[in-house]
């Protein structure tokens, strides 16, 4: 998905902010568990937007879907964030903020994050390697998301962040087939 | 020797075992907006200013506008098929066009694909589209001639090989013709061609393609077609291809001419595209970097010295005006950035004075240095005389009775606008331009009718290569009119006009008149 400029700053003030006081597995944990219903259910995004709706009100029932995903002394940390969001009529990119929140995290610890597209199932030697490979590439730890895409009809290609390395037949052959166009 | 099967499988085995496959690693991003010939890409974040991007079904594309959250890119064909969430991909290659020897006698995309149907373009080299013109280092003034051929410029407004020369006039006055003409003459020379074709109807393309075949000037051109169907962005790179084309030529020592035609349509299409990237709009809606549009395009023309090789790219861009309003953004733009201009006026054209080149608003900057000495010598005055004689013509509307001297300047201008009359596709060579500008400003023709000079000129020629083959010999050799040439010209010309059809000259009392002026000088 598409992150804009906006929800990327808010996002890294949030991290930032959560950084500082070395709780970003929390924030992230709540930020999640707000994205995941709000993908859930969008009607959520009405409610929350709805202009005789009390701040009150909108809080607490964001906090009681953070409140899902950890205990609740530690939900309220995120109260003021949540406030601020909801004040600049910003709830709508709450789901953007939770992955931009999730890559300045991963830029921090020096994480890049893989997603692999194979033919068939990789066995866990195969993961390992692949991860090996990839985190030489790619000088950085790498951690693994796998898909199963028979389209491929051969190999993997791996996808990390905006680079694409294509090690799959179908990529051949498409190269291939960009070859010989011009004649 | 027979191999047992499992020998075989031995061998396949380990030829596996060390074979070698190579995987690409490439910059991805995802359409979010695609639309106008314009796409809006999400990712990319490798992407260089002006590479070259690849969209699903091999549609390539260039990444123009490098923001924060997207990036812009220009599409060089069809997209129908692109769907928004589709992957794009980059391909490490800033755009760039096939360039090489095989490219003349061929039409071709400004990408360097054919279009002629001649098969495929055997050459491998390829060079970026946009690259910084030569420095001062590497340049020499502009001091060979690139004659066209036609003998009101190469008399007038000479052209240098390395020059820049903007033709300019209205639609219909003759501006296509005057670059055909260039390229028809440049057939004995060691110059190749390039005709850019921005903007234009395919037919007028495949009409200019079918003149330079029949004149046999095709073997030494490459056109560049970016037709009015095209997309906007085609038509935008078309110049830079054309220029790349010729710079290849330049580069490796040979002598290049690019004709753009036209820059109007190309600063349209730069119009569009630019808009449509949500560039700031300027003046009647071009963007603000309209003027070095154009000023980098032009000044990548240029004459090398000789560490460089001595090549050269001479430049003619085109440019159509409305109305004859050649003080409009985009002609005083290329005014300003060329090095002379050729001006076409539509009332010389529909008063039959074709090439309708107004000798007062032309102009090359370059000008005598890049003329041969014998132009120069008998040319010298020629176009002061031309730009003083259209003011006394407008003038003398006006007048019922005229001075001696009034009428004799008169005369004389009627005379030279005819000798500088010519035909579309005959460019002349510039040895014979030399001996009918000479018998004009000699004052030869000033007995003969006006409208009967075209005819004569040509039968002066015709005679002279009968009697006085050596006369044009020594002057394509030598370049330059010795005393005794000049003299042994005259006389031959005073003979030729001695033996003249008495049909071709004034009635005897005007003829009397004449005399009776010359007398009174």
């Amino acid at each position: 998905m598409a992150i804009d400029s906006l929800t990327r700053r808010y996002a890294r003030a949030l991290y930032q902010q959560a950084a500082g006081r070395d709780e970003q597995e929390a924030v992230y944990q709540q930020l999640s568990a707000i994205a995941r219903a709000l993908r859930a259910e969008p009607r959520l995004l009405i409610l929350l937007g709805h202009p005789t709706l009390e701040e009150e009100r909108k809080i607490s029932a964001l906090l009681a879907i953070a409140t899902t995903a950890l205990p609740t002394e530690k939900a309220t940390s995120s109260e003021p964030f949540l406030r601020l969001v909801l004040r600049k009529g910003r709830v709508r990119l709450l789901t953007g903020m939770s992955e931009a929140f999730l890559d300045a995290w991963d830029q921090d610890r020096g994480v890049v994050r893989a997603h692999i597209s194979s033919a068939r199932q990789p066995t866990a030697e195969e993961l390992a390697q692949i991860k090996q490979m990839l985190s030489r590439l790619m000088d950085a730890e790498v951690e693994l998301e796998s898909e199963v895409e028979p389209d491929l009809i051969g190999g993997m290609s791996a996808r990390v962040g905006d680079r694409l390395v294509d090690g799959s037949v179908r990529g051949k052959l498409q190269s291939l087939r960009r070859a010989i166009r011009p004649i | 020797m027979n191999h047992t099967p499992d020998e075989v499988s031995a061998i396949i085995r380990e030829q596996l075992e060390r074979l070698e496959t190579h995987v690409e690693i490439m910059g991805v991003g995802t359409v979010i907006e695609i639309g106008d010939g314009i796409a809006r890409v999400y990712g990319l974040e490798d992407v260089m200013a002006g590479e070259l991007v690849e969209f699903p079904g091999g549609l390539m594309g260039i990444a123009l506008n490098l923001e924060e959250d997207n990036v812009g890119c220009i599409l060089m064909g069809p997209y129908g098929h692109v769907k928004e969430g589709d992957q794009v991909l980059t391909t490490g290659r800033i755009s760039e066009t096939k360039v090489g020897d095989e490219l003349f006698g061929r039409v071709v995309t400004p990408l360097g694909d054919p279009l002629d149907g001649k098969g495929p373009m055997a050459t491998e080299l390829t060079r970026p589209l946009e690259v910084k013109a030569p420095g001062v280092i590497k340049r020499h003034p502009v001091s060979e001639p690139l004659h066209t051929g036609i003998k009101a410029i190469d008399s007038i407004i000479p052209i240098g090989r390395g020059q820049r020369e903007l033709i300019i006039g209205d639609r219909q006055t003759g501006k296509t013709a005057i670059a055909i003409d260039t390229i028809i003459n440049q057939r004995d020379t060691d110059v190749k061609c390039v005709y850019v074709a921005i903007g234009q109807k395919t037919s007028s393309i495949r009409r200019v393609a079918a003149i330079l075949e029949e004149h046999g000037a095709m073997d030494y051109t490459c056109i560049v077609s970016a037709a009015a169907s095209d997309p906007a962005a085609v038509q935008y790179i078309a110049p830079y291809a054309g220029c790349t084309i010729g710079e290849h030529i330049c580069d490796n020592g040979g002598h290049a001419l690019v004709i753009y035609d036209d820059l109007t349509r190309h600063a349209k299409a730069y119009r569009q595209i630019s808009l449509l990237l949500r560039r700031p709009p300027g003046r009647e809606a071009y963007p603000g970097d309209i003027f070095n549009l154009h000023s980098r395009l032009l000044e990548r023309a240029a004459k090398l010295n000789d560490q460089e090789g001595s090549g050269s790219l001479t430049a003619l861009p085109i440019i159509q005006t409305e109305e004859g309003d050649y003080a409009a953004y985009i002609p005083t733009n290329l005014i300003s950035i060329t090095d002379g201009q050729i001006y076409l006026e539509p009332e010389l054209f529909y008063a039959g004075i074709r090439p309708a080149i107004s000798v007062g608003l032309s102009v090359s900057r370059v000008g005598g240095s890049a003329q041969t000495r014998m132009m120069r010598q008998v040319a010298g005055r020629l176009k002061l005389d031309l730009a003083s004689y259209r003011e006394y013509r407008a003038f003398a509307k006006f007048a019922s009775d005229l001075d001696a001297e009034t009428q004799r300047i008169l005369d004389r201008g009627d005379r030279m606008t005819e000798v500088l009359k010519q035909a579309q596709y005959v460019p002349m060579p510039v040895q014979r331009q030399v001996i009918t500008i000479f018998a004009g400003t000699h004052g030869y023709w000033d007995q003969v009718r006006p409208e009967a000079i075209t005819a004569v000129e040509t039968q002066l020629l015709e005679y002279l290569a009968q009697h006085y083959p050596q006369i044009e010999q020594q002057l394509e050799q030598k370049q330059e009119f010795s005393d005794a040439l000049t003299e042994e010209l005259s006389a031959a010309i005073s003979e030729f006009v001695k033996q003249l059809d008495r049909s071709y000259l004034l009635e005897p009392d005007v003829l009397k008149q004449a005399d009776e002026v010359q007398s009174a000088e």
